[in-house]
C-alpha cells in the first residue's frame, strides 16, 4: 500500500533534521528559560523542546511558539505564518 | 441476497462493484482484496461460497471503513487545528491547504476543505 | 384557429382577481386545439372537470409550473431479452443456410478420402455424426462463414493433406509416435480451420480429442482460480494455480465429443481416492462426467484422466489429439494476481503448463503422449498480445527450420540488456521436435476451388475466369483464405 504522507517527505536515511540550538536549556529548571530566536523553520521539534518557547521567523517577524507534547516530530515552521 | 459486512447485496451484482460501494475502498484497494482471496474479475456476489463470505467480511472488518474512516479524517483535521498549525488554520478557513495559489481557481477548495466534513 | 400565445402566459398581466376562468372560457370558445402549446388546453380541461363537480377550483394567485400539472407519459420500452440470451446469440453457430444454393457435386470428407491428393483444392462436406462432435468440442467459430452455405464444407489444402498423412503415420506406427505442430500465419490465413480439420480427421480415426478453442480464457481473469497445494519438497518452486471452472469446461467438451469412445475405456490404475466413483464398473466416461458435472471435482478428475491416458497399463489407449487455439496468450504474464498482489505468469497455471510442456517437451525425455497422437497448437492473428519473447521463440523455430544451428552466428537470440520472459525462454530447450507450420496464401489451384464453391453456392454472381481469379488473389493479399472469403461474399450489384 502507499506510504503515508509524512514518510514521503524526507528520506529515511537522512534522519530528522536536527538543528543544534546553542542556548538550549531543559524546561522547568528554575526560572523560565529564555526564548530561542531562530530562523530554522525546518528544524524538527524534538521531545526535549517541550515546554520551551521559540521565536520563529515567519519571513517578517519573529513569532513566539510554545512547544507542547503534540508538536513533537513536526517542524517549527508549521506553527507560524 | 448476500450479507457482506452488514450490507445486503443482490446476487447478480459483480463483487468488484459491491466492494467499491464501501467508503474507503476504491479500485486499487478492491483489486488487492480480490487478489487476496483469489476472486476473479467477473465473479458475482452469488458465486461466493460461505467461507469466502466469512473471510471477506473478516478482512473488511479489520480495515478502517465507512464511519470509522470518516471519524479518523475528522480527527486528523481537528488535531491540526488544535495544535495551531498553518494547515489546521487553512482547513478552518476553507482554503487550499497545500500551498496552492488562491488568486483564482479555489472553488473546489472552498466547497470541500471543510473542517467539519460529511 | 388557436391563440398564437399561451393564454396562461397572459395571466401576469391581469389586474382583476378573477380573470382566469373567463380567460379559460374564452379559450374554449375559440376551440383552441393547439397541440403545440398546451396551456390553454390544460386550462380548458381544468375548468370542465371542475365545473362538473360543481365547485370552482380554488383560485391560485400564482402560476404553478406546467410540468407539475402534466402527467408524465408512460413510455413503452421494449422488454430486454432474458439474461444470457444475447450472449447465446453472439456465440451461436449456424451451420446451414437454406437460402444458399445446394452444391450437387459436393462429396463428403471421410476416412477413405482423407489423404487423397487429388482432393487438394476441392471443397469437401462434413456430415452428421462428425458435425455433432465438432460442435461439441467447440471447433467451429462464429467468424468462419459457416452460415453462408447450404451445408458445412471445408477446403482441402496441401497442409490439410500433409496433416492427414501424418495422422495416418501415427496410426500405423507401432511405437508411440507424437507429431507436434505449431501453426502460425497471418490474420485469416486459416489457422483455426486447420485445427478444425485436424480435429475432424482425428474424429474419423477414433482418436480422443481435447480442444481448447480460446486460450485467452485462461489468462484474462474471467474464471475462477485457486492456489494448488504443493507437497513440501516442491515448496521452493513457484506457486501453481488451478482453474476449476476452465478444467470443468475442458472436461465437458471432451465428454460430449468423445462420449462413445470414453465409454469403452476401462481403468488401468487404482481408483483415485476421494472421487465418488463406482469401483469396478466405472469407465473413463464416468470419471470425465464427474469432473464435468462439478467444478470441485474437475481438477482431480482431470489429473486421474491424464494419468490413465498417459501411463501404460493393461488396457490399450487410443491416440490423442490436443488442439489449442491462439496459444500466444499463454506466453506472458496473465491478468490474474496472486494473494500478495504479484502478477501471475500464464505458465503458473497448471493446465497451461501441462499443455505447453507437452508441445515443448524437453529433448531426451519420454515422448509427451504415451500412446502417440498429435499436438496441434495455433497462434492468433487478430488478437495478438505483444509478447516479444514468444516472437523470439518463433524466430528461432524459423531459423531451425531453415537449418540454422543454434550455435551459428545468425541464430536469433534475446537482445542484449533486454529482459526476456524467463518462463518463455525455458521452453526453448524443447524446440527441437516442434514443427512450425506457416500458413501462407492459398495456391492458385486452391483459390480456384474455393472461389468456385462461392460461385456454385450462388454467393458470387459473376463468372470465375482466370483474370477475375487473379484479381481476387491480388486483392486478398496473395490468396489469404479469409480475405478471399470476404471478397466472395461481398454483394456485387
Amino acid at each position: 500500500m502507499r506510504a503515508s504522507l509524512p514518510l514521503l517527505k524526507r528520506s529515511v536515511w537522512k534522519g530528522p533534521n536536527i538543528v543544534p540550538f546553542p542556548n538550549l536549556r531543559p524546561a522547568g529548571s528554575g526560572k523560565s528559560p529564555p526564548v530561542i530566536k531562530t530562523q530554522a523553520r525546518a528544524a524538527s521539534i524534538l521531545p526535549s523542546f517541550v515546554g520551551l518557547r521559540f521565536a520563529v521567523h515567519n519571513g517578517k517577524i519573529y513569532q513566539e511558539v510554545y512547544i507542547t507534547e503534540e508538536m513533537v516530530g513536526r517542524k517549527l515552521g508549521e506553527f507560524v505564518a | 441476497m448476500v450479507f457482506i459486512l452488514g450490507v445486503n447485496f443482490p446476487e447478480h451484482r459483480f463483487i468488484w462493484r459491491s466492494l467499491e460501494t464501501f467508503f474507503g475502498i476504491g479500485p486499487s484497494t478492491r483489486q488487492r482484496i480480490m487478489a487476496r482471496f483469489h476472486l476473479h474479475n467477473t465473479m458475482k456476489v452469488g458465486d461466493l461460497n460461505q467461507t469466502q463470505i466469512l473471510d471477506l467480511t473478516a478482512h473488511l472488518d479489520s480495515m478502517k471503513l465507512e464511519n470509522h474512516l470518516r471519524r479518523q479524517i475528522q480527527q486528523d483535521i481537528q488535531r491540526l487545528r488544535d495544535t495551531g498549525t498553518y494547515r489546521g488554520r487553512r482547513h478552518a478557513m476553507n482554503l487550499p491547504v497545500r500551498g496552492q495559489n488562491t488568486r483564482s481557481q479555489i472553488k473546489n477548495a472552498r466547497k470541500l476543505n471543510r473542517a467539519e466534513r460529511f | 384557429m388557436s391563440l398564437s400565445i399561451c393564454a396562461d402566459c397572459l395571466s401576469r398581466l391581469r389586474i382583476s382577481h378573477n380573470p382566469r376562468s373567463s380567460l379559460a372560457i374564452a379559450a374554449v370558445s375559440l376551440t383552441p386545439v393547439s397541440s403545440f402549446h398546451s396551456a390553454s388546453v390544460m386550462a380548458k380541461n381544468n375548468s370542465l372537470v371542475k365545473s362538473k363537480k360543481g365547485n370552482r377550483a380554488p383560485e391560485s394567485k400564482y402560476r404553478s409550473s406546467q410540468s407539475a400539472k402534466m402527467k408524465k407519459k408512460t413510455r413503452d420500452r421494449p422488454k430486454p431479452p432474458p439474461i444470457g440470451e444475447r450472449r447465446a446469440q453472439r456465440h451461436r453457430i449456424v451451420l446451414s443456410n437454406t437460402n444458399a444454393l445446394e452444391v450437387p457435386s459436393l462429396e463428403n470428407w471421410s476416412k477413405e478420402n482423407m489423404t487423397a491428393e487429388e482432393n487438394t483444392g476441392r471443397m469437401l462436406g462434413l456430415d452428421g455424426a462428425l458435425l455433432d462432435k465438432l460442435r461439441d468440442c467447440k471447433a467451429f467459430k462464429t467468424t468462419q462463414n459457416w452460415s453462408l452455405f447450404r451445408r458445412p464444407a471445408t477446403l482441402i489444402r496441401s497442409e490439410t493433406i500433409q496433416l492427414g498423412q501424418e495422422i495416418e503415420q501415427v496410426n500405423h506406427s507401432q511405437g508411440k509416435k507424437t507429431v507436434r505442430h505449431l501453426v502460425t500465419g497471418d490474420k485469416a490465413s486459416g489457422k483455426s480451420i486447420l485445427g478444425l480439420q485436424g480435429m475432424t480427421m482425428a474424429f474419423m480415426n477414433d482418436w480422443l480429442v481435447f480442444n481448447i478453442p480460446e486460450a485467452q480464457e485462461f489468462v484474462n481473469n474471467t474464471s475462477s482460480y485457486a492456489p494448488l497445494k504443493q507437497k513440501d519438497d516442491q515448496a521452493q518452486s513457484e506457486q501453481l494455480y488451478i482453474q476449476p471452472h476452465l478444467t470443468q469446461a475442458l472436461l465437458t467438451r471432451a465428454l460430449h465429443a468423445n462420449e462413445s469412445l470414453l465409454k469403452t475405456l476401462k481403468f488401468n490404475h487404482e481408483f483415485p481416492k476421494h472421487l465418488p466413483l463406482k469401483q469396478g464398473t466405472a469407465t473413463l466416461k464416468d470419471l470425465v462426467q464427474l469432473g464435468a458435472s462439478d467444478h470441485t471435482f474437475a481438477w482431480p478428475a482431470w489429473q486421474a484422466l491424464w494419468r490413465e491416458l498417459s501411463e501404460p497399463g493393461a488396457n490399450s489407449r487410443p491416440r490423442v489429439l490436443i488442439a489449442v487455439d491462439s496459444v500466444d496468450h499463454w506466453m506472458g504474464p496473465s491478468k490474474y494476481r496472486s494473494a500478495d498482489f504479484k502478477i501471475i505468469h500464464a505458465h503458473q497455471f497448471t493446465l497451461v503448463r501441462q499443455f505447453l510442456g507437452l508441445l515443448f517437451a524437453k529433448a531426451g525425455s519420454s515422448p509427451p503422449l504415451a500412446n502417440g497422437g498429435m499436438l496441434l497448437y495455433s497462434t492468433t492473428g487478430s488478437n495478438t498480445p505483444a509478447f516479444p519473447s514468444f516472437g523470439l521463440l518463433l524466430n528461432q523455430m524459423r531459423a531451425r527450420a531453415q537449418g540454422l544451428d543454434p550455435s551459428a552466428p545468425g541464430f536469433p537470440l534475446p537482445a542484449p540488456f533486454s529482459k526476456p520472459d524467463t518462463h518463455v525462454l525455458e521452453l526453448m530447450s524443447g524446440l527441437g521436435d516442434v514443427n512450425l507450420v506457416e500458413l501462407k496464401g492459398l495456391s492458385v489451384e486452391e483459390s480456384k476451388g474455393y472461389m468456385e464453391y462461392f460461385v456454385r453456392s450462388g454467393l458470387l454472381q459473376r463468372p470465375l475466369t482466370e483474370i477475375s481469379l487473379a484479381e481476387f488473389r491480388a486483392l486478398a493479399g496473395g490468396g489469404v483464405v479469409g480475405e478471399l472469403a470476404k471478397l466472395g461474399r461481398r454483394v456485387t450489384v
